[in-house]
């Protein structure tokens, strides 16, 4: 190989090399800093809490630490700590901290979700204890000296009321080394939605956002609604995963982007289905293209009330110090200005008291205006006679079920009550009160609710149709049943009044055809 | 034989300078210029000075690494993390090092095998072999220390294994294993002394025997050797050092950069779990050139396989000795050495293969 | 030097470069060669001293957690405290916060605030600064230096107050 041959071969090959090289640079160009995953941050006011706390309860630690809140710093310290003289609180390892986190403790940063939640349907929750479902736990299920049925059934979702266990004088018992407050077990823990803290705050916020990764995808999914709203009298979740909402959601589950940071528009994140928090809670982008945002106040857009024996609709009065009250259909409404005696519920001496306040009153939502806030998110996917058909066919069933069952069978109640034949005093104590209350509150409800979400088997078969089979096979026969015991005259007083209302043209198929339809 | 350099007359400064480095410039240039043979020609003739230009390579991005590369056991995986996936062309140094180490140690077991089949270890040579030998395993100590350094599994388990089985040699075993780890137990001084080792001691030494060896190599000069049948014309026997040889290598030189960067390009240096003494990861393997140890190992019991590995080693350092010994004494052909080379050659091959395909431990 | 089986012999034959067409020839050939290696191991060598050079990058940042607006006080000071254990002085007046850094711009000591004397006060060399970081007395006023800041926020809805901080140094970054 001759000399020059050579060089042209090492020039040849030092344009092979500058190419490579020039790969190796553009190579170099296109890399980015690796992501770097974001780490906790632990101030120096929760390091010894974390140091501790990590190896006592690991898994609670490596929780926060997946936290939105450990990325910015917020720790232990700015959410249990507590003020001196606090009847939660006490002194541990030199500062005085609350094994409580209450609505109020978020709300130093989250405060206007706590506007929203507080006086919403979600923190009266715990109102429970004024009604008649206190009763059936407490009395019928339980027994003196053991509430358990209440306990672990119905203040886990509803909430219950923060006690103390207190000594002979009264005093709040301190307990161990530290002289740490204890907590009636009955009372806590609980994480009921209602909860009655003893900062007067009611509710719990980890209720839906679970602790301590405090998960955005954890509130926004369905399961989380379902802890409580389901069963036998009121299975929305049922209800959901039966209609095609719940369908389109449980097959789009990866698109539907439920852990992203920050607000979470329906039509802008995600559009694939709504969940129980998109309806009732969550930011829409509005049919004129602007966000509509979301409130944690779940009765925003709740038109009816589909609870008690007789659904009617909801308006709703706000004051001026922001608390709400829900005004049914009926009664009449107030004017914006006008001072108003409003009952609310506080705990006193840990007793749920009713009380009267004089509020003034700064605006009012009528039925229609709620209605209006929910058919925003319907006219996401749905155009609005569509919406407004199905609106239609809803009312008519709540009507249905308010004209042919509910109506007559409160009126047959409120007549047994006044002939002294049931005891208001003492519920449940005769078969045809299990049966008025199972007709309104179990099979009632569940036809109702099931036509207010688009669950035909929850509307009819478990719905309505076992609200007519328990109208007509148990309600009316116990109804004779219990005047019978009163004497022949009642009985035959009642059977009188059950055959007038048979004769009605709805209830008239039970007497056979007609003679002209012979 | 003509010289190009200005004579002293011609330039005071120059004559000042040498005066100051009172050198015979006029030697060195005969000593540099030294004409060809024309055998090396052929291109596996050029192995040697693959050899050194690897290692060249390997020094250069050896220093630069150093840069960054921080030799303690809480730091070396991330300092390695940190180069290959932050530092600028850090991902290019570090392939370049691990592919050009491949490379080199391929050169070199390229380079004894010519040496060996062309019988250029026989007399007056020997040393040189030994020398050429002890490089060999140098080389095989810059890559088994280098590896280590990563500190990834392989890396600690890889040590770990290789530390014990040092510890079963006869007689100084043990005594050599703990100087190696620097302990009982692989561990933080086992990584310091690794990196002594691999960026002090062992390029010390390969500096050292390199000089000697190209020495040695420039003193006895090189024998003009012709295949059978071979005609070569009187001008053709010879040819210039510079600039023909010199183009040669750098025609090899710039071919080597070149598909190293290549590789580095195709197949990055990677990383690995980071070492944890704790866990053993189900395969640990060496790195390819330890296979045929590693084998060996496999079939036989520990003493056996560490003292038949160490007796092959013996036999291939001593073999000039060996081989003169036995053409002496017994009158061997010189086939024999042939026949032995290759055989010798393909057991190695044959267990480096196999180990690479076995799939468990 | 060198000894040699044969005597050594004039490599003429192999030169190329005695024809005046071969020298065209070999003058090219010898140009392509040193642009060839020149620019591929420059580039190579450009490569490896960008490898030795590190990159200026900016130290990464993070917005943490610093409290809420009424913790503080108007006119007044509040030291809070960086990743790294350094203190940041926040100061609230009425155009909002400002979060200045105590490190003093001179030879770096920790500088305080003196609410009595509506200053900022270095012990080391008897640096003073105005409540707006700038440097009126002492050496760093011969600087011309002023406190660095450090961005800080509010959030509108909520109060609350994110410190923009360098992160936590991990060893050798």
């Amino acid at each position: 190989m001759s000399l020059n041959v050579k060089r042209w071969i090492v020039a040849a090959l030092s344009f092979l090399l500058l190419v490579a090289l020039l790969l190796v640079a553009y190579r170099q160009s296109e890399r980015k800093l690796i992501e770097k995953r974001e780490i906790p941050i632990v101030t120096s006011e929760s390091k010894s809490c974390v140091n501790c706390h990590k190896n006592d309860s690991p898994s609670l630690v490596k929780e926060w630490e997946e936290s939105n809140h450990a990325k910015v710093g917020i720790g232990c310290a700015e959410c249990h700590s507590a003020k001196e003289g606090e009847i939660d609180a006490w002194k541990h390892e030199g500062t005085y901290i609350s094994a409580l986190v209450t609505p109020l403790d978020c709300a130093q940063c989250h405060e206007k979700e706590y506007k929203e939640f507080a006086n919403s349907p979600h923190a009266r929750a715990g109102e429970i204890y004024a009604g008649l479902d206190n009763v059936l736990a407490e009395k019928v299920e339980g027994m003196p000296g053991n509430n358990a049925a209440s306990v672990n059934g119905c203040v886990q979702c509803h909430g219950s009321i923060i006690k103390f266990e207190r000594d002979e004088k009264g005093k709040v018992l301190r307990i161990g080394p530290q002289r740490q407050p204890s907590i009636d077990p009955a009372t806590w823990p609980n994480s009921g939605m209602g909860r009655l803290n003893p900062d007067g705050s009611k509710g719990s916020c980890h209720a839906c956002h679970s602790r301590h990764a405090f998960q955005a995808k954890v509130a926004r999914s369905p399961e989380t609604c379902g802890k409580c709203h389901m069963g036998p009298e009121h299975p929305q979740l049922e209800i959901y995963n039966e209609s095609k909402h719940g369908i389109a959601f449980d097959a789009n589950r990866g698109r539907m982007d439920l852990d992203k940071r920050g607000d979470w528009v329906l039509g802008r994140d995600y559009s694939a289905a709504p969940t129980c928090a998109t309806c009732h809670i969550s930011s829409f982008l509005s049919a004129q293209g602007l966000i509509e945002g979301g409130s944690h106040d779940v009765g925003r857009r709740i038109s009816w009330t589909l609870l008690p024996v007789v659904s009617t609709k909801m308006n709703r009065v706000i004051y001026k110090d922001g608390y709400k009250e829900d005004y049914p259909e009926a009664k009449e409404l107030p004017e914006i200005g006008d001072k108003v005696m409003t009952k609310e519920y506080v705990v006193e001496n840990e007793k749920l008291v009713s009380k009267q306040v004089p509020r003034v009153v700064e605006d009012i939502m009528t039925w229609d205006d709620k209605r209006e806030n929910m058919i925003g998110v319907c006219l996401n996917c749905h155009n609005d006679t569509f919406v407004d058909n199905f609106y239609e066919q809803f009312d008519n069933l709540v009507s249905l079920y308010n004209d042919k069952f509910a109506k007559p069978a409160q009126d047959i109640m409120n007549k047994l009550e006044a002939d002294g034949i049931i005891d208001p005093k003492v519920p449940f104590q005769k078969n045809v009160q299990w049966a008025f209350w199972e007709l309104w509150h179990f099979e009632g409800r569940r036809a109702r609710q099931g036509a207010s979400m688009m669950g035909p088997n929850y509307a009819q078969w478990s719905g309505m149709y076992e609200v007519s089979k328990q109208f007509y096979t148990k309600f009316l026969p116990s109804v004779i049943e219990a005047a019978a015991e009163k004497g022949p005259k009642m009985e035959g007083k009642y059977r009188k009044i059950v055959a007038e209302y048979l004769s009605r043209p709805e209830h008239k198929w039970i007497e056979g055809k007609s003679p002209e339809e012979k | 034989m003509k010289s190009k350099l200005p004579t002293r007359e011609k330039s005071g400064l120059l004559h000042k300078l040498n005066e100051m480095i009172p050198v015979n410039w006029e030697i060195l240039k005969e000593a540099g210029a030294e004409p060809v043979p024309h055998h090396l020609q052929k291109w596996w003739f050029c192995l040697g000075g693959t050899v050194l230009y690897l290692f060249i390579i390997q020094v250069i991005t050896g220093i630069a690494l150093t840069f960054y590369y921080v030799p303690s056991t809480n730091e070396a995986y991330q300092s390695v993390a940190r180069i290959t996936q932050e530092v600028r062309f850090g991902w290019f140094i570090r392939s370049l090092n691990k592919w050009s180490a491949n490379f080199l140690i391929v050169a070199v077991m390229l380079h004894m095998l010519r040496v060996y089949f062309t019988g250029a270890y026989r007399h007056p040579r020997q040393i040189n072999w030994l020398i050429g030998f002890l490089l060999f395993c140098l080389m095989l100590g810059f890559g088994f220390t280098g590896y280590s350094l990563i500190y990834e599994q392989q890396s600690f388990w890889g040590a770990t294994v290789a530390t014990n089985l040092v510890q079963s040699l006869p007689l100084l075993g043990p005594m050599l294993a703990y100087f190696m780890r620097g302990g009982a137990e692989v561990g933080a001084n086992t990584l310091t002394r690794f990196f002594v080792l691999h960026v002090g001691v062992l390029p010390t030494l390969s500096f050292l025997l390199i000089f000697l060896h190209i020495l040695l190599i420039r003193l006895h000069g090189v024998t003009e050797l012709y295949f059978e049948g071979e005609v070569v014309s009187e001008e053709e026997r010879f040819f210039r050092f510079i600039p023909d040889h010199i183009t040669s290598e750098l025609m090899v030189g710039v071919l080597l950069l070149y598909f190293l960067t290549i590789l580095a390009l195709i197949f990055p240096a990677g990383l690995g779990a980071p070492a944890n003494p704790g866990v053993t990861p189900t395969h640990i393997k060496p790195e390819w050139y330890f296979y045929f140890n590693y084998r060996v190992l496999k079939l036989a019991s520990l003493h056996v396989s560490v003292v038949a590995t160490l007796f092959f080693g013996v036999v291939i350092f001593f073999w000039p000795f060996i081989e003169e010994f036995l053409q002496k004494k017994f009158r061997v052909p010189d086939v024999l050495s042939i026949i032995i080379g290759i055989v010798g050659f393909l057991v190695f091959l044959l267990f480096t293969v196999w180990e690479s395909f076995a799939s468990q431990l | 030097m060198g000894t040699k089986d044969t005597e050594t012999t004039s490599p003429d034959a192999r030169a190329d470069d005695n024809d005046t067409n071969d020298s065209r020839r070999s003058f090219l050939a010898k140009m392509s060669i040193t642009v060839g290696v020149a620019l591929g191991y420059g580039l190579l060598a450009a490569e490896g001293l960008l490898f030795v050079i590190p990159k200026k990058i900016k130290p990464p940042t993070i917005k943490i957690y610093a409290g809420r607006l009424k913790q503080f006080t108007l006119g007044g000071v509040r030291t809070l405290f960086d990743l790294n254990g350094r203190e940041i002085l926040v100061k609230r007046d009425d155009s909002g916060l400002t979060a200045f850094s105590s490190v003093c711009p001179h030879l770096g000591c920790t500088v305080h605030w003196e609410a009595d004397k509506n200053r900022f006060f270095c012990p080391c060399h008897g640096g003073v600064f105005r409540p707006d970081g700038v440097a009126i007395a002492g050496p760093p006023a011969d600087a011309g230096q002023r406190l660095s800041e450090f961005p800080i926020e509010v959030d509108k809805t909520s109060k609350v107050v994110y410190l923009e901080v360098k992160e936590p140094e991990r060893g050798r970054s």
